[in-house]
């Protein structure tokens, strides 16, 4: 790579990601998505994310922007306007597979199979979301977030595995909170290291 | 030496250089992006953009966020050809010296 453009895309990286609110934002829904789903208030949490999305760019504004300034990248947008179509492809394949295991399972599965695909169902759900995040590291050149799929798919893993009450409840929960828990260390540490430049709402 | 008449002196000022390579690798950027990326104080970072502005190298466009005004820069299609040219310049120069 053009030393240029590697100096471009290191820039790009540090400014994505040295403020760990895109942790803080994906380690709170996987946290509230998780305990809306297993609790069955999915309705009631809906409105969580919009004001998530709406917090988020508050803290931007109040907590990024007067310490190290906002800057427009070229290859996040270029990315971003990708990833948007990549994952609306993507969204559609996975209701496609979804329903059709659903009907597979309704109409022409055996027993055996039909409680195999039950007990690794999770984990297939895990698989989709472990890629989902591992692509938006690729997209935000988050570097983190590559670490985090392989952490959401084995506390996927451990709901078929290991056989306790509320397994699922707890191995989610504290993969969440380990997310949200990263990226709140991230944020404090931002905030220690980088103070507001004087002239900071020029 | 036959180099030198042909590097542009309004890019090859040491502050004003770090600030066309900060936006060089940006689309846009605000004041603070610079200050921070740069070190340069708020009031030299506006002599040293205004010096581009002049040259037609930067663009600069002043609004408000509430309260608050936001200076937004970017760099023109002149301010990047000459950024390359400037880069290109220099590395000839440099092997050239090499060799």
């Amino acid at each position: 790579m053009d030393a240029l453009r590697k100096e471009i895309r290191t820039s790009e990286e540090f400014y994505n990601g040295v403020d760990g609110l895109m942790d803080i934002a994906l380690g709170s829904a996987f946290l509230v998505a998780t305990v809306s789903i297993l609790t069955g208030i999915v309705l009631y949490t809906s409105w969580f994310y919009l004001f998530l999305i709406l917090i988020i760019r508050y803290l931007r504004n109040r907590v990024t922007h007067p310490r190290i300034g906002c800057a427009t990248y070229k290859a996040t947008r270029e990315n971003l306007q990708k990833g948007f179509v990549l994952s609306s492809v993507a969204g559609l394949v996975v209701l496609g597979l979804f329903l059709t295991l659903f009907l597979l399972s309704r109409n022409g599965l055996s027993d055996g199979a039909r409680r195999a695909l039950s007990t690794w169902l999770p984990v297939l759900v895990g698989a989709f979301i472990a890629a989902a995040v591992m692509t938006a590291g690729k997209i935000f050149l988050l570097k983190r977030f590559y670490a985090y799929g392989p952490l959401i798919l084995v506390s996927f893993l451990l709901i078929p595995l290991v056989k306790l009450e509320n397994t699922a409840l707890i191995s989610l929960i504290c993969c969440g909170l380990a997310i949200l828990i990263t990226g709140l260390i991230v944020l404090f540490r931002f905030i220690r290291s980088y103070p507001v430049l004087e002239g900071g709402h020029e | 030496m036959s180099n030198e008449k042909e590097i542009d002196k309004i890019i090859h000022e040491p502050a004003r250089l770090k600030i066309v390579l900060n936006l060089y690798m940006v689309e846009r950027a605000d004041f603070v992006f610079l200050m921070h990326k740069t070190g340069l104080s708020k009031g030299n970072l506006s002599s040293h953009l205004s010096k581009l502005e002049q040259a037609g190298y930067v663009k600069i466009d002043k609004t408000f966020e509430g309260k608050f005004p936001k200076t937004s820069v970017s760099l023109t299609e002149d301010g990047r050809s000459a950024f390359l040219s400037y880069r290109e310049t220099i590395s000839n120069l440099l092997k050239t010296e090499r060799d």
